[in-house]
């Protein structure tokens, strides 16, 4: 047993590293800038966690989502690692001068790339002894990742100022493309990579396009009588989570509950509680649901929509099956799913006339803020025109400069969005094409990666085999019984705080 | 049709005209404005005041077009009133759709009194019930560090863990047990412990039969119920009661209020306050009055002496009216709003502030 298998059982209790962790890891020692591509569930956050014990000083982990990074510290914790923390708005501000002042007695602290583009906070990190700088969910920093985010596109001068430490860039889904732009945009030097193939072969790929969203519903239904449990359904709105996982209760699914952005936190923190402790079937949910859950024995995962890009679907399907028994992704929809996503697209840019409207307005010398707070325009929208807007140096130092020639300015960004809308209309459409493709679906993921294709598994996919002989096929494993028998109050109650009561097993 | 169209309707009928449909709602909302609290006693609205402070924003925007669309309330001189048809209903509703009676707004959500406990006593019920058991490591149901530092000091007050657990389950089995068993049912399966996860709203409302909104707020009612019984009697409470909130200073005041009364004591005017603060003199107008609603022994009669106070109630009263332009077009402009407000603020319409609270 090697010291790093050692450090691995004593301080995570894990009996063996996954497929590629190790070599992820030792690179990561040997302070090698690297860019690991991990499908979902391949342990990516003992890449970093791992190495900050071995290494000292502080890891620090850039992660996109305030309430991913919240989950993963709590978890973390319960885990028994208590020197860790995240840097968030979620914190008061006593709690962030706090931590801000205490910052080396922490081995991990995770941060968002807005918090750590503001100068007072990055100058307490410059004092510190970073040892390693970990990119979490990498693709965000690439135009051809699923979801691009202006923020993270500054992170290669946040790490110069940290003084260069060496660079950790994760992702679970990455083109060539994408991994090149990572690269580009970090700066990195000697890199290496490591890239565990996409495919997963315990996973049973089905895709079938209803005529309709009332032929859709009919074989939904039908379908999730038959499916392994737990399933995850993800829907395409807030709405109709709600609305499938109600019909759903009334069609003999009592333990089903639904998730989305807008809930709010206490209902989130339980129903991912019940999720991960067997208490419910099925959930149905958005896309935000998902990162961050580290649960292996999910069976099934259902698509009622179609998801924007096939790197998101494909980080979505991920979740099934992380316990490597098998699983089936299903991507159940109708002809008319094919307008959301376009819709969505269309949504997430500012229009033509709000641009010109803008921008004719007379900017010159004007605050940013200022603009914001008369304008009030979409949040992301925004950030989009100001990093646009300060690349071509029109906003200098938080204010505008004057406009030499607006119209040949409106024009230019509008061809610029009107560029970015295409490549995504183009990430939409190839991900209608492989899921509308005749020939094997599996393999059409991996070309979609540029990867090798594998020996295809038994169990492959619905153009492989029909969808009705796996489900044939994998019927015995019957899910565990629920219980159904409502107890009265008193003794939940007498269960919950007397120790060994009602006579009852632990467990 | 349901308890939060009843909700806001009714508001809105009580507001007597006398609003726009943003006052009512900023009223349900809780929002902390001058303004607001003085209508909530003006209007003898406790029950209703932050019902819906936890209620999403958006739900009520849709709710309020469709009863406009319906024609149920309609606009007039910038006031919003029942129509005929939203009164009819209003009257037919009231017995199906009227808050559970332990409900009280004020008394329990307008200061977050009822979340505070909440929030503090199912992470002791979890938190308890995992060290009982041993399974000291788990995910905690709240993040709230807060939250989380109270009830680690309460821990760290009963270090025999088996004791406080039998002493937290008779406290509670003393106050639900004179419950009807469904209401105990139901708060109960909202604690987490370490073999099940506690249920959302949305899954009991399930269990319970009624709609999201009404499941909240009978939950909400029952909270209140067990903190009538709690602070009614906290010497039979010992773990129960260290989970109530401890009051500072005057209730319901503003901490921001708060400073501008003790400077006011201290003797700088309202200008140099504003002056002092940086704050605008109309907001320092406003802690004013807030203070002079909660403050019993507040003394106004250097803003406005008594006589006059007198008499602007009594104009009010004539005039059948809370709204401040036709009296101060009465009075032909002798008194500025702010004294007609503060007028208002102390007089009172519909039940006594004093044996509301």
């Amino acid at each position: 047993m090697t010291l790093l298998d050692d450090t691995l059982n004593k301080e995570f209790g894990y009996p063996a590293f996954r497929k590629g962790q190790k070599e992820i890891i030792q690179s990561v020692l040997e302070q090698r800038d690297v860019i690991a591509i991990l499908p979902t569930g391949g342990g990516k956050s003992l890449c970093y966690h791992l190495p900050a014990i071995v290494l000292g000083g502080l890891t620090l982990v850039i992660s996109p989502l305030v309430s991913l990074m919240e989950d993963q510290v709590t978890q973390m914790k319960a885990a028994g690692h208590k020197k860790v923390a995240h840097l968030s708005s979620l914190l008061s501000r006593e709690e962030k001068t706090h931590l801000l002042e205490n910052l080396e007695e922490y081995q991990i602290v995770f941060v968002s790339p807005e918090m750590i583009a503001l100068p007072f906070i990055r100058e307490r990190f410059k004092n510190q002894d970073i040892k390693l700088f970990v990119i979490d969910e990498a693709h965000c920093i690439s135009q051809w990742g699923h979801e691009f985010r202006t923020d993270y596109l500054r992170l290669s001068e946040v790490r110069r100022d940290l003084g260069n430490p060496p660079c950790l860039a994760l992702t679970a889904t990455a083109t060539p493309e994408v991994e090149k732009d990572i690269r580009l945009r970090l700066e990195m030097k000697n890199e290496a990579v490591y890239r565990l193939p996409v495919n997963r072969s315990n996973i049973f790929i089905a895709s079938d396009i209803q005529k309709n969203t009332a032929q859709k519903n009919k074989r939904f239904f039908e379908v999730i009588n038959r499916i392994e449990k737990p399933a995850i359904v993800y829907t395409g709105t807030r709405n109709s989570a709600v609305n499938y996982s109600l019909q759903l209760q009334k069609h003999g699914f009592p333990n089903t509950a639904f998730y989305h952005g807008g809930i709010p936190k206490e209902e989130r923190i339980l129903v991912q509680q019940q999720f991960l402790r067997d208490e419910l079937d099925i959930i149905c949910c958005t896309n935000a649901f998902g990162m961050g859950i580290n649960k292996s024995n999910v069976r099934s995962v259902v698509h009622l929509h179609i998801p924007s890009s096939v790197e998101q679907y494909v980080q979505e399907i991920g979740r099934a099956g992380r316990d490597e028994k098998q699983s089936m992704a299903l991507l159940l929809c109708s002809e008319e799913d094919r307008f959301l996503p376009l819709s969505l697209i269309e949504s997430e840019f500012p229009q033509d006339w709000w641009i010109t409207n803008f921008l004719m307005d007379d900017l010159s010398g004007k605050k940013v803020e200022e603009m914001e707070r008369i304008y009030q325009p979409d949040e992301k929208q925004w950030k989009m025109l100001l990093y646009y807007l300060e690349n071509q140096q029109i906003i200098s130092e938080g204010s505008f400069t004057m406009l030499q020639n607006p119209e040949k300015v409106i024009q230019e960004i509008k061809n610029h969005f009107e560029k970015r809308k295409k490549e995504k209309f183009i990430q939409l459409e190839k991900m209608n094409q492989m899921i509308a493709s005749r020939s094997c679906l599996r393999k059409g993921i991996s070309n979609y990666f540029k990867e090798e294709t594998e020996e295809s598994p038994d169990c492959c996919c619905s153009n492989c085999q029909s969808f009705e002989s796996f489900i044939e096929k994998v019927k015995k494993q019957s899910a565990p019984e629920k219980e159904t028998v409502q107890k009265h109050w008193k003794i939940e109650l007498e269960d919950m705080l007397l120790r060994d009561a009602g006579g009852e097993k632990c467990e | 049709m349901n308890t939060l169209s009843y909700l806001l309707l009714n508001t809105v009928y009580k507001l007597q005209g006398e609003r726009s449909v943003n006052g009512a709602i900023h009223l349900l909302r809780g929002k902390r404005s001058a303004q607001t609290i003085q209508d909530i006693h003006l209007f003898s609205l406790e029950t209703y005041a932050a019902s819906l402070k936890q209620w999403p924003e958006e739900d009520i925007n849709k709710m309020v077009t469709a009863l406009y669309r319906e024609g149920f309330l309609s606009q007039s001189n910038q006031t919003t009133i029942l129509t005929m048809k939203g009164t009819d209903w209003l009257k037919e509703a009231a017995d199906h759709c009227e808050l559970p009676s332990a409900f009280h707004g004020f008394k329990y959500e307008w200061d977050g009194k009822a979340d505070y406990f909440w929030e503090r006593l199912v992470l002791t019920v979890q938190t308890v019930s995992n060290l009982v058991n041993a399974t000291p490591s788990f995910i905690p149901v709240s993040y709230d560090r807060l939250i989380q530092k109270d009830v680690k000091s309460l821990l760290k007050a009963h270090p025999d863990r088996s004791k406080l657990g039998r002493q937290l389950y008779s406290e509670l089995k003393s106050i639900y047990e004179p419950w009807d068993e469904q209401d105990a049912a139901l708060l109960v399966k909202r604690f987490s412990s370490n073999k099940k996860t506690g249920k959302t709203i949305s899954q009991l409302s399930a269990l319970f039969n009624h709609d999201r909104f009404y499941t909240f707020i009978y939950c909400k009612s029952l909270i209140h119920k067990m903190l009538d019984s709690i602070s009614g009697t906290p010497d039979l409470f010992p773990v129960l009661s260290q989970l109530l909130p401890r009051i500072e200073g005057e209730p319901y005041v503003t901490q921001t209020a708060r400073q501008t009364k003790d400077l006011l004591n201290k003797g700088f005017s309202l200008e140099e306050i504003a002056e002092k603060r940086k704050l605008k003199l109309s907001t320092i107008e406003d802690h004013v009055i807030e203070i002079a609603i909660y403050d019993r022994i507040f003394k106004i009669h250097e803003f406005l002496p008594e006589q006059e106070r007198l008499d602007i109630i009594k104009a009010s009263e004539r005039l059948n009216t809370n709204r401040l332009k036709p009296i101060k077009e009465l009075f032909q402009d002798r008194y500025t709003y702010f004294q007609i407000r503060l007028a208002l603020a102390t007089s009172r319409k519909g039940g006594n502030y004093d044996t509301a609270r």
